[in-house]
């Protein structure tokens, strides 16, 4: 239990990390829409992601609009992937 | 725990209930159906044959380019923006690569190697038109019924139904393609247009971009 990957154990990360798997990009919007996090909330986890190198976050303008546009990393993939495995051995073991 | 597989469907999923997807794809279909059958009716003339097919795939250029607006504009600010990955290698491998097979299989079904010329199916061309619908039936009654879709199955039955039709009314090869592109993408886009309203009441457009713009 010790090796697990404690960034992406957290179900709020993980919830978000799942999510970014399924896209080429996504926005704050819909990761606060799908994850049912607050702002600050979600600020929070997708900050210790980045530092994780786990996702990109890149800030741009559409037109007036800001839009904070969300992707997951080749290292966050691989990260996910070990993750999945580990916790299915871990259960089989159980 | 979060259930990681159905979470990285959201994505794909969203694109379908905000109504973008089966809005632009119903549409281009019924365009490019309808001017298949607008043939029919208009002057033998190359003008108006090639013509009109150039005029399709205008009207299907616009719808394009005016969906991509409606979802910048008017479905990512109230419900967020995502962008699928350019290519899904499992759905061309479950999807497309059977599809492909099967009709391949039909065809050669239809058109034994060595058969005189006017004796095979594929000669008089009424059951591969048909044929196609039926298949595209059979998936949407299989997804529909993976993914526990009521309207995915009724739209797989009304295929089905779609396809003695094809095969019944007296139409070139190319009107029957043209009736099968337009019978499968007018009820998708009907559909995409009441999903892509429902989103629109259930989402109003935020405040704050109200008051900016």
């Amino acid at each position: 239990m010790e090796d697990v990957d404690r960034i992406i154990h957290e179900p709020a990360r993980l919830t978000i990390m799942a999510l970014l798997s399924g896209a080429e990009e996504a926005d704050f919007i819909f990761l606060m829409r799908e994850t049912g996090l607050t702002k600050g909330n979600l600020s929070s986890h997708l900050g210790k992601l980045e530092d994780a190198a786990y996702i990109e976050i890149e800030k741009k303008f559409r037109g007036k609009i800001p839009l904070t546009v969300l992707r997951i990393t080749p290292k966050g993939r691989t990260a996910l992937r070990s993750y999945r495995k580990q916790m299915n051995s871990l259960l089989r073991e159980l | 725990m979060p259930n990681v597989d159905k979470l990285s469907r959201r994505p794909m999923e969203y694109l379908w209930e905000t109504g973008v997807a089966p809005l632009t794809v119903g549409t281009a279909f019924f365009l490019l159906g309808t001017a298949d059958l607008l043939q029919r009716i208009l002057p033998q003339t190359d003008l108006a044959q090639q013509g009109i097919k150039w005029l399709a795939l205008c009207f299907v250029v616009a719808v394009l380019w005016g969906m991509r607006s409606i979802k910048d504009r008017v479905v990512s600010p109230r419900g967020g923006y995502v962008e699928l990955e350019p290519s899904q290698p499992k759905w061309l491998l479950w999807i497309v690569l059977p599809t492909l097979l099967v009709s391949l299989l039909l065809v050669y079904a239809l058109n034994p190697v060595g058969s005189p010329p006017g004796h095979s199916l594929l000669d008089n061309d009424k059951l591969i038109v048909p044929g196609f619908a039926v298949l595209f039936g059979v998936i949407s009654l299989y997804e529909g019924q993976k993914r526990k879709m009521s309207l995915l199955l009724a739209y797989g039955i009304y295929l089905i139904c779609l396809a003695p039709l094809i095969w019944w009314l007296p139409l070139s090869a190319t009107e029957r393609f043209g009736l099968l592109k337009a019978g499968t993408g007018g009820p998708l886009a009907v559909f995409g247009t009441m999903r892509l309203r429902a989103f629109l009441k259930a989402n109003p457009k935020p405040v704050d971009l109200v008051t900016r713009g």
